[in-house]
């Protein structure tokens, strides 16, 4: 879900109990994939996972492929800075996945059944009867994917330095090749049911965490009566942040979410789509219980550190490591590092395999032209991509954060206006799919590149990907409303079929 | 509807710009940012929900959500900050703090996914939905030209 990432150093985690639960866990995973690998025999298992997945399944691999490494370590790290206003990022989710559910998940299973498309380009390609709109698109996904992908591993670089004592270098190379080793052999499959047991993990040790944080902060009231005294801002509705800039949260990231390829490419993958039905409601459960560690810790360690129980901290990121390490058993503490691993792993195998289907597949089809074996080249795709997302990782964390940064908007900007309003309008064109998907790469790309270079900023109340999902959106009804009567606005009956049931 | 969310783009792209032009941006941007980011969020359901641009009875379930988000970012808006003197908490926190995790972040799950499980055999995919659908995609698979829709 989350762009932003851990990039700062973590404290050493080497204690027997938390090496012991992260090598049984990456045992685990190891099976799982092993288990895929045998199951991927085509590029329908590897991509869409073949003959579909279940209700649960879908649930907590949305889940698992929504949170990284971020809920878990930066967020509880951002309540703690920022207080209320790091809520903004989170608070949307108690309505994207129904969202979701009601704008996109029916129409793409639709698809996915009619056509038998397996990938997110897929569905913008057939909607607008156009191989452009879908080789940018592509495009599109692929810069973000990788930029993504750096970040995650990079984090997860510090997650395994941390708790193996590694070094950073072989804790990247190490947690992209286990990564890799399931992604690429076991293909879509190895991910969903790695998710499967990723996201149960996270959702246990998140409520575990959350209980923890009450006992050691005096409960909510003692936590809030402790920031008050000395901070009253914090518990302000937009905590230390200002009101444009937590609205601008709610707003990319509310939106935002119907244009996040890693999440929706799954829905072509449910087995029987009358299983959505209880879709919102479990997923935004889960949603749920795995961020009351994200808010529990940021408000926990403020508390204590407002009564002198802890030092202040050095770096915020550190807010859930010392808290763990210090106010809670060293089992959960170790299961909540593997947590974190997982997090991450599970983001970055989702982002691997959304990447190779759109070298593979949608770039190929976009030149008019068909891989002969997809699945071998979904593997090879996977690999290439991997390593260039963690050689980017090793070489530069400055490139590495800004990479991450613009990864949510990037994917919003571009896929929100083309993927969920085309599927559910049809006045949208061609034209303006393709100027939409144009204006968010273009936008999103330069004022990212200028603010990195420091040659221009933005104003403090404005954000790149707010303004850059706001002018797609405008150009994609505007080109619609100018292009209404060319040859661009025409829709294949199958596809109308799917947008009209 | 899609004017709807076409217009809270709009609400929420003028906010943004005040960005551009006052340094402070002046005290009405948040509230349209905040009546914009509302009615997005709330209009684009309502048109991925809606059948043949008719919403029916569902127009009560996204009047509902829409007055929880605005009335608890209102509320949190208007409200006066905390006072470190005067302590008061609702669930265990600050009054502003309360309404933005319960009411913006919270109160919505018990309402929007409930609603959706709710109408889902009714109107978000009935059986003969799904057998249109079947019969479209053999009609694919064999390349027989599709029937039009019919409504």
């Amino acid at each position: 879900m989350i762009a932003l990432a851990l990039q700062a150093e973590l404290p050493p985690l080497t204690q027997p109990t938390i090496v012991a639960v992260a090598v049984v866990y990456f045992v685990i995973v190891a099976i799982i994939g092993a288990w895929a690998t045998k199951r991927t025999r085509t590029a329908r298992d590897f991509f869409v996972a073949g003959s579909g997945i279940g209700l649960i399944a879908l649930t907590l691999t949305s889940m698992s492929a929504t949170l990284s490494g971020f809920a878990f370590i930066g967020g509880p790290g951002l309540v703690y800075a920022l207080g209320i206003g790091a809520m903004f990022i989170l608070l949307p989710a108690a309505l994207t996945s129904s969202m979701t559910a009601w704008v996109l998940a029916k129409r793409m299973r639709v698809l996915a059944e009619i056509r038998g498309l397996i990938t997110v380009p897929d569905a913008i390609g057939a909607r607008y009867r156009s191989r452009l709109a879908q080789g940018l698109s592509g495009v599109s996904i692929l810069i973000a994917v990788i930029g993504y992908m750096a970040t995650n591993i990079l984090a997860l670089g510090l997650v395994i330095d941390a708790i193996f004592g590694v070094g950073l270098g072989w804790g990247i190379w190490l947690g992209m090749g286990i990564t890799l080793a399931y992604a690429a052999a076991g293909g879509i499959v190895a991910g969903i049911y790695t998710d499967v047991f990723q996201g149960a993990l996270m959702a246990v040790a998140s409520v575990l965490v959350f209980v923890f944080t009450l006992q050691a902060g005096g409960g909510l009231e003692g936590i809030s009566l402790t920031i008050l005294a000395v901070d009253p801002e914090f518990f302000g509705p937009w905590g230390h942040m200002g009101p444009m800039a937590a609205l601008s949260f709610f707003f990319v990231f509310g939106l935002g979410s119907l244009g996040q390829p890693h999440v929706v490419h799954k829905f072509y993958m449910l087995r029987d789509p009358r299983r959505l039905k209880w879709y919102p409601m479990l997923t935004t459960g889960a949603l749920i219980l795995a961020m009351l560690l994200y808010f529990g810790v940021g408000v926990a360690v403020k508390a204590l550190v407002a009564e002198g129980e802890m030092a202040a901290l050095a770096n915020p990121d550190q807010a859930t490591p010392l808290f763990l390490l210090h106010y809670t058993p060293v089992f959960l503490a170790a299961l909540v590092f593997s947590s974190v691993a997982a997090a991450i792993m599970s983001t970055v195998n989702s982002f691997m395999n959304i990447g190779a289907a759109v070298i593979t597949h949608d770039l190929p089809v976009a030149f008019g032209t068909k891989v002969r074996d997809e699945l071998l080249w979904g593997r090879i795709s996977t690999i290439l991509i991997s390593v260039t997302a963690a050689a980017m990782a090793h070489v530069s964390g400055a490139l590495v954060a800004f990479l991450g940064i613009f990864g949510w908007g990037l994917f919003a900007s571009t896929l929100v206006p083309a993927l969920a309003i085309g599927l559910n309008w049809k006045g949208a064109t061609r034209e303006g799919a393709i100027a939409s998907i144009s204006t968010g790469l273009g936008v999103t790309l330069v004022f990212e590149v200028l603010a990195y270079f420091g040659f221009y900023t933005f104003p403090t109340a404005v954000t790149i990907s707010g303004l850059s999902l706001v002018l797609s959106i405008l150009v994609f009804f505007g080109v619609s409303r100018l292009t209404r009567k060319g040859p661009g606005a025409e829709i294949d009956p199958d596809i109308k079929l799917a947008m009209e049931v | 509807m899609l004017i709807g969310f076409l217009a809270s783009i709009v609400l929420i792209g003028v906010a943004q710009g005040t960005g551009f032009v006052w340094e402070e941006p002046p005290l009405w941007a948040p509230w349209l940012f905040m009546i914009g980011t509302v009615t997005s969020l709330v209009t684009v359901m309502a048109v991925g929900a809606s059948r043949h641009g008719h919403l029916g009875r569902m127009r009560w379930i996204f009047g509902t959500v829409f007055l929880i988000l605005a009335v608890g970012f209102g509320v949190a808006l208007a409200l006066p900050p905390a006072d470190p003197a005067d302590p008061t908490l609702w669930l265990g926190l600050p009054p502003r703090a309360a309404v933005i995790l319960y009411g913006v972040g919270f109160l919505p799950f018990l309402v929007v996914p409930l609603s959706y499980a709710l109408t889902f055999e009714r109107n978000t995919l009935r059986e003969e939905d799904w057998a249109r659908v079947r019969e479209a995609a053999e009609r694919y698979r064999e390349g027989l030209p599709m029937r039009e829709v019919e409504r």
